[in-house]
């Protein structure tokens, strides 16, 4: 918006992570910023009485040095929460993007964007973790986007392509990259590797224009997940949220349609699906700010600390939505949160 | 509303005059207005400041209120041009040590610097600072935000010495004519903040938000009810920009369980 500072146009760097590379390339790619030497990022990312919203018209970059713990087990809203050894961690704090039910508006004071640059401080609490899991037939799986969209900053920041080089080298570990971005092109060129998990999130066109509008457009999305499962990248298709409309079990079911007419579906490692969920307290929280999307004024229920739709309607759509997946993956391939 | 904060009399004059407000006898304390905006005079120090944009925040008690300190500030030869006017990113407070960060969010060609607040004037060259110095952003800021978000509070500074004579050795008309010479940057960014003001914007309109009340009453809502109809309603109007909701309770319901049927179709018709 013209109004509005281009992103990045502040960056606010901790006195103490100045001198680590990360730093110096931000700083490098926006030399045109003004730089504001702060004590501690959350000086600045933790003030009270921020607006998310407005500040995502104009994203403020903070670099700081992480301090422990550097490694978080999974949250029960993943799909994957139950398996052993399922962790994530925040390299990034929020997202270049901003969507619509996206639980980092309620999470977090602020829409500015953390980059902590002490990576390797990341990678060495996953290696010793490694040494000592409760159940080490599995692998360690560690979420690294959970917080963020780490490959939508690939562009920016390199941190995807480290974080890949990393992994390809530990004995029994898989990363998972969660991503909307269309920025495969950056990493192509690296050598597929089982211990990378590729996650695309994924929405009919309608949602996407709708409730994902500063993420680009499913078919860029989709041709990105393409490119990556072609290349013999592990690929994970994440379906999640479903939106429930009215005609949406008609939209899903030709969003399915396109995306497994370009997408092999044998060659897919697995697919998610879920309802819009968030926890009860950032959804306070954000309804309190009167949120402009619609998403936030249907009638949920709020069970176990979570807001989602009533159970009932839930499990009928999820279940539709799983029959129709059969179609193309068996169903042990389906993840759902129910 | 904007409300413009300073120090002196001699720094509020050339907005007073260019904006055309009225002093507002009501407050104890100097207040300048007109429809849109406000010009308060703290006084020099931190001592008047919070007790003063709080008793003025409190008659208005609108959370879309924009405050900017305008004033004068001490600068470095190295860094700092008299005259100039700064856009303040970050705020010292020497006796406390904390910082502090405005926002920057608004498209600005103004030159940014840091701030630090003093307790007493500096006029001994001020070579210990790199920032410029004040006796009052600190405080402003910290009483600002107790009342609005963080983006509605800016600092505007313009440089009238090298610390070499502290403030209240400024002449005033030197003061005033700083302060003059800049009151189109000053009258941009005021405007600027204005367009900000205008983004944010109610989801309900008033005439939803009557029948919502009217509904509350004569169904005789529950907090809970109540709470759950504004919702729905919010959910109806960004659905639906510019349709009417035509549902029209006309009689008040006989019995709790014809309003809790009442209440249900109604919430309904606002999920269709």
């Amino acid at each position: 918006m013209k109004n509005f500072q281009p992103n990045f146009s502040h960056i606010y760097i901790e006195e103490n992570a100045k001198d680590y590379p990360l730093s110096k390339l931000a700083i490098e790619k926006f030399s045109k910023s003004t730089i504001i030497q702060i004590k501690h990022y959350k000086d600045v990312f933790n003030r009270p009485n921020q607006d998310f919203q407005i500040q995502k018209s104009s994203m403020k970059l903070i670099l700081a040095k992480k301090t422990a713990p550097f490694l978080y087990p999974a949250s029960e809203m993943v799909q994957e929460f139950g398996s052993p050894n399922v962790f994530y961690n925040t390299p990034i704090l929020n997202c270049l993007y901003n969507c619509d039910y996206c639980f980092l508006q309620g999470m977090y004071n602020s829409g500015n964007m953390v980059v902590f640059v002490n990576e390797n401080d990341f990678m060495s609490a996953i290696t010793e973790k490694m040494r000592s899991l409760n159940v080490i037939q599995n692998p360690m799986i560690v979420a690294i986007s959970y917080n963020t969209d780490i490959m939508a900053m690939e562009n920016i920041l390199p941190l995807a392509s480290r974080w890949i080089n990393f992994a390809k080298h530990q004995k029994n570990l898989i990363i998972e990259i969660r991503t909307k971005s269309a920025l495969f092109s950056l990493i192509e060129k690296m050598n597929p590797s089982r211990a990378i998990i590729l996650s695309w999130t994924l929405s009919p066109e309608i949602i996407s224009a709708k409730f994902e509008s500063t993420s680009p457009p499913f078919k860029s999305r989709l041709s990105s997940a393409k490119s990556a499962v072609e290349k013999d990248w592990q690929v994970r298709l994440c379906f999640d949220p479903v939106i429930l409309f009215e005609g949406w079990f008609e939209i899903y079911t030709a969003f399915f349609n396109e995306v497994f007419n370009n997408i092999d579906s044998k060659k897919i490692r697995d697919v998610t699906i879920g309802v819009f969920r968030m926890n009860k307290d950032f959804y306070k929280r954000i309804k309190k700010r009167e949120p402009t999307s619609e998403l936030f004024y249907q009638d949920y229920e709020i069970k176990d600390g979570v807001v989602s739709l009533e159970k009932n309607v839930r499990i009928k759509a999820l279940k539709k939505v799983k029959k129709v997946l059969a179609k193309y993956l068996p169903e042990n391939k389906i993840l759902t949160w129910m | 509303m904007q409300c413009i904060i300073s120090a002196l009399k001699s720094e509020s004059q050339p907005i007073i005059d260019s904006f055309g407000l009225k002093r507002n006898n009501s407050f104890p304390f100097p207040v300048y207005q007109n429809k849109n905006i406000s010009q308060l005079i703290v006084g020099v120090g931190k001592e008047n400041v919070e007790q003063r944009i709080s008793l003025f925040f409190d008659s208005y008690k609108s959370k879309n209120m924009y405050f900017i300190n305008i004033g004068i500030a001490g600068g470095g030869k190295g860094n700092s041009k008299i005259g100039e006017l700064y856009l303040i990113n970050k705020i010292i407070d020497e006796q406390t040590k904390k910082h502090f960060f405005p926002d920057i969010l608004a498209n600005s060609t103004i030159a940014e610097h840091s701030i630090t607040t003093v307790n007493q004037s500096v006029s001994n060259g001020g070579g210990s600072y790199t920032t410029l110095v004040d006796m009052e952003a600190s405080a402003i800021y910290q009483a600002c935000i107790k009342s609005v978000p963080i983006h509605h509070v800016s600092f505007l500074k313009i440089v009238s010495d090298y610390m070499d004579q502290g403030i209240f050795s400024l002449k005033k008309e030197t003061i005033q004519l700083l302060v003059k010479n800049k009151i189109e940057v000053i009258a941009a960014f005021i405007k600027q903040q204005h367009n900000l003001q205008k983004l944010k914007k109610s989801i309900l309109t008033n005439e939803d938000k009557n029948w919502i009340k009217s509904a509350k009453i004569k169904l005789n809502l529950s907090e809970t009810q109540f709470y759950k109809i504004n919702s729905l309603f919010k959910g109806y109007r960004l659905k639906n920009p510019y349709k009417k909701f035509e549902e029209n309770i006309i009689k008040k319901p006989k019995s709790k369980k014809e309003r809790n049927q009442l209440f249900k179709k109604t919430c309904e018709k606002l999920s269709a």
